[in-house]
C-alpha cells in the first residue's frame, strides 16, 4: 500500500503575471549568445522587458525576461550566457528613411542622425561598447543604401544619434549620453568630457566634417583599417563620413528625386534629355562628369543635348534639402551625334577629300553637314543650312538660318592653306540671301545703332573677289553695335588671322562664329540671349543678340591631334571688354555648348570630341 | 517599487463615538445679558464680552478683534461678530465632556455669514453635529464684501459627559511580511486610518501612543517603513482614548542558495536568492513537482507555476519568495501569497552542460533529498505493486517507487542487481528513489556483475539497459559469457569450433623428446553478434572495466556451453608410451559458461584459464573459483588439452602456454601428460615430472 507523497498543500496558484509590471518601453533588442547565436526581438513584438537586477553589464544584474505579445511564456536570458545586448535607443521611426545631409540647414537640434561611410563596402554606424578603444563605433556593413537614401528595416541595430545644442556647439547623444572625446586616444565615448562639435557640411561632396570644439585636431571619421573598422575620433586622416538625417515627415525633408526623359539607355541618335522633379520649387543640379552633383553643380534649365556617351547624375534641392542622387547613363551608338556619319578623310591642307567640294556657289543644302566645322544641325521647322562656295577655293562658309527669327544661328568655315590666301581686298556687296525662305534685307533701319556685323569676316575671305563678296550675304550678318563690331569683335577677328590660324600648309582651323538668338544658360541659370529687336529695310523684325561667340578647333595634321577653345563676349553698346579680357575668359567648347545648347564640332569622333571639348586649350602662333 | 497594501475604508463613518445621557442647554442673548448684567453697547460706547458661559460646562468665546463680542439691541439683544475683525465663535467644554451639537439663532448684516470648520455656511437655527470638546465657527461673507456681521441671538448646545463615551480605535493595515525587490532596499507602506472625527497618535518606535505621545493625525495617513516595524496607534476624543492598536510588519528574510533555504524552519516564508554562479538548474518536472538543484543542494518546487514554466535543463537565477516546507521529509519550496517568478530568470541553457544525475550511496543519500541521483548496485529483494525493495552492498534498504512512471520503466525483478536513476525522495523513515527517464539517463540499469553473479529474470526483459561489470583487458584473451546479445563487440572474438587429437606438449627423456598427445580445442575467428549464454574468447581493442548497453534483451535462459567430442584414434603417433592404456584424451571437451561466480571441483577433468593465460587442472589450483560471465573447460579426466586459437596463437597446458607468447620465467613443472602443476616439486607426490624440460623421477 503506497501513499501519495505530495499532497496539494495549496490550490494551484497562477501567479506568473500577477505582478507583470512593465519595466520599460520595449525597444528592439538584439542579443548575442555565447554560443554565437543571435536573437533579435522587434519592438513591435514585445510587450515588455523586465531587467532582473539591472541591465546587461550592470553590477549585480542577473538577466532579463522578455514578454512577447501573444505569448503566455516569457523568454528569459541570463547575462552570464550573453556576450552582447544591443538595444535601439528608440524604436525605428515609421518611415525608417534616412537621407544624406547635404546642407547645414539640415542640422536641427532634436532630429536624429546616423553616421555612414560611403565606401566599399558601405558602413552604417553602430556603437560597440566592448571595443578596446573605448566607446567606438563599429559598422554594420554591406547594408543597402542607394545614393543618399537608406531605408532601415525594423530591428536594424544601427545606432541613432540625436543632435543637440546649436550651431558650432552641437552635441551628439546616444541613448541619452553625450558622445565626447578626451585625451589623445582615438576614442569617441559616451560621457567623455569634450562633447561639443562643430559640424560643417562640405557642399562639394556633402561629406560631414564633425570637429571637436575643444580638441579641435580631432574629427569623427571612419577607420577602415582591417581590424579597426569603426567610427571614432581621429586626427583628420581617416575616411570621411556622411551624416544621414531621419526623414521625420516634415515637408522640407522630402524632395522627390529627379527623373530623366528619355530614360538612360542605348540610343542610335543624339538625345535631348529632360530632367524633372515632382517637388515644386525644387532646383535640379546635374553633372556629366560622373561626380556627385551638389548645389554648386550645373543647374538644369533646358534639355541637355546628349550626343555622345554620357552619364548624368542629378539631384533636386529645395530649401537646402537634397533628394537622392539619381543617375542616368546614355549610350549613344558610335558618332550618333554626327550630322552625317561620315567616313571622311583629311588631305594635306586639312580639307576633307572624300566628299569633294561643291560645284555650286550658293545653295540651301545639308549635303555638307558632315564637315568638321559644322555644329549639330537643328532640323526644327524654319531652320535651313546654306553653303557658299567658289570653284577654286571650295566652300567659303556655311550658315544655319532661322527663317522664323530671321536670324543667323551660326556661321562656320575653315581656315587653311586652300582658302586663306590673300589675293584681293574687300568688296562690299550686302545683299539678301536668295536661297533662304525669309532673308533679312540688305539694310537695317536703325543703321546708326546696328551695323551689319559679319560672322565670317570679309577679311578672312580674300582669296578671290567672288569669295569675298559671298561674305556679304545677309545670312552671314548679325545686327551688331558698331562699338562691339568694330571694337573687341574686330580685334578678335584679327587674332584669328594673326594668332590662331595655321601657319603651315597642312593644318586646319575650324571656326564657328555666331551670336545668341535664344535663351542662354549662364552660371547654371537660364536667361535671355537677345537684347532687343530691330527691323530691316523690308520690315522684318530682327533680334539683337546679347552675346557673340567664336569656337575654334585646330587640327594639327603632323601630330594628328586637336585642340579647341571658345570665346564669349557680351554684346554691349560701349564699354566692351578688351580682347585680352575676353581671351583670358576663354571657355571650353563644352561650356559653350552648355551656354548655347548647341553641339559644336559634333562630327568629331566621340572620344576625340569628349576630350577636346572638355578644356579650353589656347594657342598663339604669333608668339612663336 | 514599494509594496502597496490595500487598505480598507469603512463605508459607515457614523457612530465612531457612542453617547450616554445628553445634556442640552439653550439660552437667548437676552437671558445671558440679563443674567450676567452685561452692558449693552450703543453708539460709540462699545463694550466687548469675549467669553461667557451657557452653563457650568459650556463656554462661548471669541478671539475676534475690536468690537467682536459686543452686545447690541433693545428688545431682542444679540452678540455681534465682525468679519473684518476676524470674528469667530468658539464653543468649548472641559475635556471630560464632549460636545454633540450646537445651534445658533442669528441674523446677518452686510452679507455676513457664519461658517463651520469645514467652511460651510450655517443657517440660523441649523443644528450642527460636533465631535470633540471644542469647535470654532468663523464669520465670512456671501458676497464680495469684507465687513459682514453675524448677530447671534440665541445659542443651544447639546453635550454629554465624556466618561460615557467609547472611542473607536483606529484601523491599521493588516500585518504583512515584505521583502526587497531585486537588489533594491526594502520598503513598504502602512496606512493608519482614524475613525471619523477622531484624532489619532501613532508610534513606530515601539512606545505606547497616548494623547500626548506619538505623531498626531486626523485623516488616513500612509507611512513608509523600511525594516521590521511595529506600528501602534490610539484614537482619542476629549480625554477619552481608544484601546491601542499594534501591528507588526515584518521584513522577510532573504536566503542565498537552496541549501540555506532548506536550513529554514519548516513553514518559514523567505525570499530565495539564486545567484547566477550557483548554477541552479531544473532537474526534472512532472505535474506539480519540479526539482531544481544549485551548487548547494536540491529542492522540490511544489505546485508553483512559473513563467516561463519549469522544464528540464533550465538555468535559473534571481529572486523568488516562497515557503519552505518539509513534507514527510521532502524539502519543498511552496508558494506563498507573495510568490511570483517575475524576478526569477528561467533561461534555456546556452553554453551550460546538460544537467546530469549525481552518483550517491547510502551515506550521501540524506544530503541529496530532492536531487536527481544514481544509486548503483542495488540488489532487489522484494517487489510489490509499484515498489521494489532493494539493498545496497552493505545491506542498507531503499525503496524504488514508481511515482512518475517514466517511459520504458518496468519494475525490476527480485534478485536483480540494478542501478537506479531518479529523484531521491525521503518518506519519513523510508529512503525512496523515484525512477525517472531523462536525457538518456535511464531509470533502471541491470547490472551483470562478474563478482556478484547474475540472477536471470523469469521472463526475458526486452529493451533493457545493462551494465556489464567485468574487467576485460586488451592484452589478454578472456572467456566471456553474457545473458544478452552483444552487437559489434569491439575486439577480437573467437568461437569454439571443434576438438582434434594433437600434441599438447612434449618432454625429453634420455635425450629424446617425446610428444604429449591430447585434445586440441580449436577456436576460430568470429565476427557475428555474441549470443546470450554462449562462451567466447574475447580480446577487446581497449581494456574494459565495464560496458553499458542499452536496448538489449536480458534473457531468462540459463547459461549455455559448447561441447565437441574427441574419439579414440586408430593410429595416433606418439601414444605408444602408454600403449596399453585407453588414451585419457578420449571424450568430450566442453566450454562451459558462467553467469555467476562458481567454485569448480578440484579434479583433473576441470580446466581453468588462469590469470597468466595458462590452462590448469583445477586439481592443481588453490583457487578454483571462476567469476560470473566467464567460462571453464571440462575434459576427459586426466587428459591434456591445449587451445588452438588459429594462426600462431596457441594456448597449451605445457609449452608456449602464455597467450601473449612469453614463456614462463620461473620453474615450471609438468606431469607426464603435459599438465602444468602449480606447486613446487617437493610438495608433489612421487612420480615422473618434467621440470623445465628435463624428466625427473621423484621417489
Amino acid at each position: 500500500m503506497k501513499k501519495i507523497l505530495f499532497v496539494a498543500l495549496l490550490g494551484l496558484m497562477t501567479i506568473a503575471n500577477a505582478m507583470a509590471a512593465i519595466d520599460n518601453t520595449p525597444v528592439s533588442m538584439t542579443i548575442t549568445l555565447k554560443n554565437g547565436n543571435t536573437v533579435t526581438y522587434a519592438a513591435s513584438n514585445m510587450d515588455s522587458v523586465r531587467f532582473v537586477g539591472g541591465k546587461f553589464g550592470d553590477s549585480g544584474a542577473i538577466g532579463m525576461k522578455i514578454y512577447l505579445k501573444g505569448q503566455t511564456s516569457s523568454v528569459d536570458y541570463l547575462y552570464s550566457q550573453i556576450t552582447d545586448v544591443i538595444e535601439d535607443a528608440q524604436p525605428v521611426v515609421s518611415s525608417n528613411i534616412f537621407t544624406r545631409v547635404t546642407s547645414a540647414s539640415q542640422l536641427v537640434a532634436g532630429k536624429r542622425y546616423i553616421l555612414i561611410y560611403e565606401g566599399t563596402p558601405a558602413v552604417m554606424g553602430a556603437i560597440d561598447g566592448g571595443n578596446k578603444y573605448g566607446l567606438s563605433i563599429t559598422g554594420i556593413d554591406n547594408f543597402a543604401y542607394d545614393n543618399g537614401v537608406i531605408q532601415l528595416t525594423e530591428g536594424t541595430a544601427v545606432k541613432i544619434l540625436t543632435l543637440g545644442g546649436s550651431t558650432d556647439a552641437w552635441t551628439l547623444s546616444l541613448d541619452g549620453a553625450l558622445l565626447g572625446h578626451s585625451g589623445s586616444a582615438n576614442t569617441l565615448s559616451a560621457g567623455a568630457e569634450h562633447n561639443t562639435w562643430k559640424i560643417t557640411i562640405n557642399e562639394d561632396g556633402y561629406n560631414a566634417v564633425i570637429q571637436n570644439v575643444t580638441d579641435d585636431e580631432y574629427y569623427i571619421r571612419y577607420n577602415k583599417n582591417s581590424g579597426q573598422e569603426r567610427f571614432a575620433c581621429y586626427k583628420n586622416t581617416m575616411q570621411p563620413i556622411f551624416l544621414y538625417v531621419e526623414d521625420d515627415g516634415s515637408a522640407a525633408s522630402v524632395v522627390a528625386a529627379p527623373t530623366f526623359s528619355p530614360a538612360g539607355g542605348t540610343y542610335t541618335s543624339a538625345q535631348n534629355v529632360t530632367i524633372s522633379t515632382t517637388t515644386s520649387g525644387a532646383t535640379i543640379y546635374y553633372t556629366t562628369d560622373g561626380s556627385i552633383p551638389t548645389g554648386h553643380s550645373t543647374a538644369y534649365s533646358t534639355p541637355i543635348p546628349v550626343s555622345r556617351n554620357m552619364t548624368i547624375k542629378a539631384i533636386a534641392v529645395k530649401d537646402g534639402v537634397s533628394s537622392a542622387v539619381v543617375t542616368a547613363t546614355y549610350n549613344i551608338s558610335s558618332d550618333a551625334n554626327n550630322n552625317v556619319n561620315a567616313n571622311w578623310n583629311i588631305e594635306g591642307s586639312g580639307i576633307p577629300l572624300s566628299k569633294g567640294d561643291p560645284t555650286f556657289t550658293n545653295q540651301s543644302t545639308d549635303d555638307y553637314a558632315w564637315r568638321l566645322e559644322y555644329p549639330h544641325i537643328n532640323t526644327a521647322s524654319g531652320n535651313q543650312r546654306v553653303v557658299k562656295a567658289v570653284s577654286t577655293y571650295g566652300i567659303t562658309y556655311s550658315v544655319e538660318w532661322d527663317n522664323n527669327k530671321i536670324a543667323n544661328r551660326w556661321t562656320c568655315y575653315t581656315m587653311c592653306a586652300k582658302n586663306n590666301a590673300t589675293n584681293t581686298t574687300r568688296h562690299d556687296d550686302f545683299k539678301a540671301d536668295p536661297v533662304v525662305t525669309v532673308s533679312a534685307s540688305s539694310s537695317y533701319t536703325q543703321s546708326s545703332t546696328y551695323s551689319r556685323g559679319h560672322l565670317c569676316p570679309s577679311a578672312d575671305r580674300l582669296a578671290s573677289i567672288d569669295q569675298n563678296k559671298q561674305t556679304f550675304f545677309m545670312t552671314n550678318m548679325q545686327p551688331q553695335y558698331q562699338n562691339h563690331n568694330g571694337g573687341v569683335w574686330a580685334t578678335l577677328e584679327g587674332y584669328v588671322r594673326t594668332k590662331w590660324q595655321p601657319t603651315n600648309n597642312t593644318d586646319t582651323l575650324y571656326v564657328v562664329k555666331a551670336a545668341t538668338i535664344e535663351n542662354v544658360t549662364l552660371n547654371n541659370t537660364s536667361s535671355t540671349g537677345i537684347i532687343t529687336t530691330t527691323t530691316d529695310g523690308a520690315g522684318h523684325t530682327l533680334v539683337v543678340p546679347k552675346y557673340f561667340y567664336m569656337a575654334f578647333l585646330y587640327y594639327d595634321k603632323s601630330a594628328n591631334s586637336y585642340k579647341a577653345f571658345a570665346l564669349w563676349t557680351e554684346h554691349l553698346n560701349g564699354n566692351n571688354p578688351s580682347a585680352a579680357t575676353v581671351i583670358s575668359n576663354k571657355i571650353s567648347i563644352d561650356e559653350l555648348e552648355r551656354r548655347t545648347g548647341i553641339d559644336f564640332f559634333c562630327n568629331l569622333p566621340d572620344d576625340i570630341e569628349a576630350t577636346v571639348e572638355a578644356t579650353a586649350t589656347y594657342w598663339d602662333f604669333s608668339s612663336n | 517599487m514599494k509594496k502597496l497594501i490595500t487598505l480598507f475604508l469603512f463605508a459607515t463613518l457614523a457612530a465612531s463615538v457612542g453617547w450616554a445621557a445628553d445634556i442640552t442647554v439653550s439660552k437667548t442673548i437676552n437671558e445671558i445679558v440679563s443674567a450676567n448684567g452685561y452692558t449693552v453697547s450703543s453708539g460709540s460706547d462699545v463694550t466687548c464680552y469675549t467669553s461667557f458661559s451657557l452653563d457650568e460646562n459650556i463656554t462661548i468665546s471669541t478671539t475676534g478683534g475690536p468690537n467682536c463680542g459686543s452686545f447690541w439691541g433693545t428688545t431682542t439683544k444679540d452678540w455681534r461678530l465682525y468679519q473684518n475683525k476676524n470674528g469667530n465663535v468658539i464653543v468649548s467644554a472641559p475635556t471630560d465632556y464632549i460636545l454633540k451639537s450646537v445651534t445658533f439663532t442669528f441674523s446677518v448684516s452686510n452679507n455676513g455669514t457664519l461658517l463651520n470648520n469645514n467652511g460651510g455656511a450655517l443657517t440660523s437655527n441649523e443644528s450642527v453635529s460636533i465631535t470633540g470638546n471644542s469647535v470654532t465657527f468663523t464669520v465670512g461673507n456671501t458676497g464680495t464684501a469684507t465687513n459682514g456681521q453675524v448677530r447671534i441671538t440665541a445659542i443651544s448646545v447639546t453635550y454629554s459627559s465624556a466618561s460615557s463615551v467609547t472611542v473607536e480605535a483606529p484601523t491599521l493595515t493588516d500585518e504583512f511580511t515584505f521583502w526587497p525587490v531585486m537588489n533594491d532596499p526594502a520598503s513598504a507602506e502602512v496606512t493608519i486610518t482614524p475613525a471619523a472625527g477622531n484624532t489619532v497618535r501613532y508610534t513606530t518606535n515601539g512606545s505606547t501612543p497616548s494623547r500626548t505621545n506619538g505623531t498626531e493625525i486626523t485623516a488616513a495617513t500612509t507611512i513608509t517603513i523600511s525594516g521590521t516595524t511595529t506600528v501602534k496607534a490610539i484614537s482619542y476624543v476629549g480625554n477619552q482614548t481608544s484601546s491601542v492598536v499594534s501591528k507588526t510588519y515584518t521584513l522577510g528574510q532573504t536566503v542565498t542558495g537552496i541549501s540555506a533555504f532548506k536550513n529554514l524552519a519548516s513553514g518559514t516564508t523567505a525570499r530565495l536568492y539564486l545567484p547566477d554562479a550557483n548554477n541552479a538548474r531544473t532537474l526534472y518536472v512532472n505535474g506539480n513537482d519540479a526539482f531544481i538543484r544549485d551548487n548547494t543542494g536540491a529542492i522540490c518546487i511544489y505546485n508553483v507555476t512559473t513563467n516561463p514554466p519549469l522544464e528540464y535543463n533550465q538555468h535559473i537565477a534571481g529572486w523568488i519568495i516562497g515557503t519552505y516546507t518539509t513534507f514527510n521529509g521532502m524539502p519543498e519550496f511552496t508558494a506563498s501569497s507573495a510568490t511570483n517568478s517575475c524576478y526569477l530568470v528561467i533561461a534555456k541553457p546556452v553554453m551550460e552542460h546538460d544537467v546530469e544525475p549525481v552518483d550517491i550511496d547510502a551515506d550521501s543519500y540524506d544530503s541529496h533529498y530532492a536531487d536527481w541521483v544514481t544509486f548503483s548496485d542495488l540488489e532487489v529483494t522484494a517487489t510489490s505493486n509499484n515498489t521494489a525493495t532493494a539493498t545496497d552492498i552493505n545491506g542498507n534498504e531503499f525503496s524504488i517507487y514508481n511515482k512518475y512512471t517514466p517511459e520504458g520503466y518496468q519494475q525490476p525483478y527480485v534478485g536483480a542487481i540494478v542501478d537506479v536513476t531518479g529523484i531521491a525522495a525521503p518518506y519519513n523513515n523510508s529512503q525512496e528513489l523515484f525512477p525517472i527517464n531523462q536525457n538518456d539517463f535511464y531509470p533502471l540499469v541491470y547490472v551483470v556483475d562478474a563478482q556478484r553473479g547474475f540472477v536471470s529474470p523469469s521472463a526475458s526483459i526486452s529493451n533493457a539497459q545493462v551494465r556489464l561489470k567485468r574487467n576485460l583487458p586488451s592484452q589478454d584473451w578472456s572467456l566471456l559469457t553474457v545473458p544478452f546479445e552483444i552487437e559489434g563487440f569491439e575486439g577480437d572474438v573467437l568461437e569454439y569450433t571443434g576438438v582434434t587429437l594433437g600434441q599438447v606438449g612434449a618432454y625429453e627423456m634420455n635425450g629424446v623428446t617425446y610428444p604429449i598427445q591430447g585434445g586440441v580445442m580449436h577456436f576460430e575467428d568470429y565476427y557475428g553478434n555474441l549470443h546470450p549464454g554462449t562462451p567466447y574468447l574475447v580480446r577487446p581493442y581497449t581494456s574494459q572495466q565495464e560496458m553499458t548497453l542499452s536496448g538489449v534483451e536480458l534473457k531468462s535462459d540459463p547459461v549455455g556451453s559448447v561441447t565437441f567430442s574427441l574419439a579414440a584414434p586408430q593410429n595416433a603417433p606418439g601414444i605408444n608410451l602408454m600403449a596399453n592404456e585407453t588414451p585419457a584424451y578420449v571424450g568430450d571437451y566442453t566450454l562451459v559458461g558462467t553467469y555467476s561466480p562458481k567454485t569448480l571441483p578440484k579434479d583433473e577433468s576441470t580446466v581453468k584459464l588462469i590469470d597468466d593465460n595458462t590452462l590448469s587442472w583445477t586439481s592443481l589450483l588453490d583457487n578454483t573459483e571462476v567469476n560470473g560471465t566467464e567460462a571453464y573447460i571440462t575434459i576427459p579426466e586426466g587428459a591434456g588439452v591445449k587451445l588452438d586459437l588459429g594462426g600462431n596463437e596457441v594456448v597449451t597446458a605445457i609449452n608456449n602456454i602464455r597467450l601473449d607468447g612469453n614463456s614462463p620465467q620461473e620453474t615450471v613443472i609438468y606431469n607426464i601428460l603435459g599438465i602444468r602443476l602449480d606447486r613446487p616439486l617437493g610438495e608433489l607426490p612421487p612420480g615422473v615430472y618434467i621440470v623445465n624440460g628435463k624428466k625427473i623421477v621423484k621417489r
